[in-house]
């Protein structure tokens, strides 16, 4: 019953910290439910907004572009293809913002008590995680209606990309949040950063435009990008008549290594005692 | 079976604002360090810089055992704990634990306005490392202590701040943990509400046999409640066992002052010296607020003849203003000095002052001829509190001075 833990220089070992996870999975229940009621508490629309964020960027961007920017969409309908784009945007945004200013957020928590401090990022990925299902199942709902509606929308393998796309987007998202969280305890300035960071990444995506439509040296930049490639593979789970880009899966892959291992190690080194420096 | 075993823990901090967050300010530091390491070879930081919190401390603690952890201000008692709650982690050394540690002070941690009273419970419960039978199964009990029934499905941020603290409370009451910290120094909330987290503790550590760390101030109530006590020194672990033992020990410790002999910042002629002093207070080993507190003197003349003197100890406050002085003047009592030794005995009744380290200045002339002026000569430090006769302190921050007052009612 009663469990031993060692504590040391290392802070916590990393084999307890994940033992210790498991045994936690109410908290980070808890964390997620805190998040959702608190959310969309005292707002008219309540949950509906996690359905009407994404409707509105698309709207917003999907006449821009359409109307001045002519950047096309690989032939995708625009509806698809804006919505499917910032439904994953949003959900890595969420992940980054939230997830950087975490130890700020729960500075007084983790100056009182112990528990795994990884269960926190976990559970903002969870929340977006959640949301990012709702927001799917309306993205499915218009996909099937436009299908209905002469588009052609194929069952079949590419289904499977979805998922998949979503997972590699969740560790990317979880991985750079980690390295952003870890570093904005040091230099607070990154905080400030983050805002027009996020603006400058948008428009090195794939979400408003496709690579492909864009001149020679950005469209690789564009490509190469890895949430760039986590958009494409989305959408085309969703139908859009892409090819893989294999050069961008490989750029991708390096990250989805690069950005988790990365953002422990830097996790765990601030974890320790922030709370001395803070 | 042991609770804890703690293996030569050091905390250092660096002093200075090295790492305070700006990204600007570090590149200037480390800019600095690389024409450092250029025009000179030992750029190392000196011993200087650190400033050691605790050094090379090493204890075990039995189960079931309640250990006092005393010492002044500084000592390190704060930073103990917090490498033991695993809160910041120790520079060198290891502890290990067995058991869940909780610290009963820090109630509501976590608690958010917008949820209800029932989901605060799970929430809070889930924090201090409880699972969700172990909440399930203590949730009538946690409801029916905090007597908030009625408003339980009402989101806390509703909640006056007493049934705020009430549900609060009962979830740390019934808290499942092995080793329970309770920082007295660090307690929050009102007087009624300190004392009913002490008393709960102390219900808890007798009946439940459960491993309990206490920090405070007051020697009374560490002696009262702890079997065990260590006693911590600028970070050092000075002794650790039998609270008696320990408890004289800081007693005798803390009364050491620099023999006046030594001082060389006398002002006065010295044809009449300060010897020695003592606090004491009456019946006790050490000075109690609330008890009537004795200052014994011992004065040595040189003169050859009897003189009357007019002396004076001024008591300041630690934060550098003056709290009263005792003056043989002021209640027009003349004080004759013999040639000699001579020993003058002045009395406090019932101690006005809490806990606390408060030095004070003495001063003897006669007729403007000054013999002995010594600032700081010595320190009046009270280590127990027992003002009021149910035992209550005052609360934090709320005073420096004990008023003897009574209420009639109707």
């Amino acid at each position: 019953m009663k469990t031993e833990w060692k504590f040391d220089a290392s802070g916590n070992s990393l084999k307890l910290s994940f033992k210790e996870l498991l045994g936690r999975s109410n908290l980070l229940w808890m964390l997620i439910k805190r998040d959702f009621i608190s959310y969309y508490k005292q707002t008219v629309l309540g949950p509906l907004w996690i359905l009407l964020q994404p409707l509105f960027s698309s709207l917003v961007f999907g006449i821009v572009f359409e109307k001045f920017g002519h950047f096309g969409n690989n032939g995708m309908p625009n509806t698809q293809y804006y919505l499917s784009g910032f439904i994953i945007w949003g959900f890595f945004t969420e992940c980054i913002t939230k997830t950087s200013s975490l130890f700020r957020d729960n500075m007084n928590l983790f100056g009182k008590v112990y528990f795994p401090r990884i269960i926190i990022p976990l559970g903002i990925i969870g929340s977006a995680l959640i949301r990012l299902c709702l927001q799917l199942i309306l993205l499915l709902i218009i996909t099937v209606w436009l299908s209905l509606n002469g588009n052609t929308f194929m069952w079949g393998f590419h289904l499977l990309f979805i998922p998949l796309s979503i997972v590699m987007m969740a560790i990317l998202s979880f991985g750079s949040g980690l390295i952003v969280a870890a570093s904005t305890t040091r230099y607070r300035d990154l905080a400030f950063i983050i805002t027009f960071g996020l603006q400058l990444l948008l428009f090195s995506t794939t979400v408003i435009y496709p690579a492909s439509n864009l001149p020679e040296p950005y469209s690789i930049i564009v490509s190469l990008n890895p949430i760039s490639v986590c958009v494409d593979l989305f959408r085309i789970g969703f139908g859009a008549p892409n090819t893989i880009n294999f050069s961008g899966v490989i750029s991708c892959s390096f990250f989805l290594i690069l950005f988790p291992i990365l953002g422990f190690t830097l996790f765990h080194k601030v974890e320790k005692n922030f709370i001395d420096t803070i | 079976m042991k609770a804890l075993i703690a293996e030569n823990i050091s905390k250092v901090y660096r002093k200075g604002s090295i790492g305070s967050g700006s990204l600007a300010k570090e590149l200037e530091f480390g800019i600095k360090r690389m024409f450092q390491s250029k025009s000179s070879q030992n750029n190392k930081l000196s011993d200087s810089d650190f400033n050691k919190s605790l050094d090379q401390i090493s204890f075990e603690i039995e189960e079931g055992d309640r250990v006092g952890i005393i010492g002044k201000n500084g000592a390190g008692k704060s930073t103990l704990l917090k490498i033991i709650s695993r809160i910041t982690t120790p520079t060198q050394g290891k502890i290990r634990g067995f058991g869940r540690v909780a610290s009963l002070l820090e109630v509501g941690t976590g608690f958010h306005p917008e949820l209800t009273g029932l989901e605060n419970i799970f929430l809070n419960g889930s924090i201090i490392g409880m699972k969700n039978a172990e909440i399930k199964a203590n949730l009538d009990s946690i409801i029916s202590f905090s007597g908030v029934q009625s408003y339980i499905d009402t989101p806390v941020k509703r909640y006056s701040s007493g049934m705020y603290v009430r549900l609060a409370f009962s979830i740390a009451a019934h808290l499942q943990s092995e080793i329970l910290i309770v920082d007295e120094v660090l307690a929050v909330g009102d007087l009624e509400f300190q004392k009913m987290c002490l008393d709960k503790m102390k219900e808890i550590s007798l009946s439940e046999g459960k491993t309990i760390l206490f920090v405070s101030h007051n020697l009374n109530s560490v002696s009262t409640l702890c079997n065990q006590s260590m006693l911590l020194e600028s970070g050092k672990l000075l002794q650790i066992g039998n609270t008696e033992n320990v408890i004289n020990t800081y007693i005798q410790r803390s009364s050491v002052n620099k023999p006046l002999s030594e001082r060389l910042d006398k002002k006065g002629n010295q044809k009449i010296k300060l010897l020695q002093f003592k606090w004491y207070s009456e019946n006790e080993k050490m000075v109690v607020s609330g008890k009537d507190t004795h200052l014994e003197l011992t004065l040595f003349s040189s003169l050859s003849e009897d003189i009357s003197v007019e002396f004076s100890i001024a008591i300041d406050h630690q934060e550098g203003f003056r709290i009263s002085i005792l003056n043989n003047a002021l209640i027009s009592k003349k004080c004759i000095i013999k040639k000699g030794e001579n020993s003058i005995i002045i009395k406090i009744a019932t101690l006005p002052l809490p806990i606390g380290i408060y030095p004070c200045t003495f001063y003897l002339a006669s007729n403007g001829e000054i013999f002995e002026w010594i600032k700081d000569a010595f320190y009046l430090e009270v280590l127990g509190e027992a003002f009021f006769p149910n035992g209550n302190s005052l609360p934090q921050k709320q005073g420096f001075v004990y008023l003897p007052f009574s209420i009639q009612n109707n």
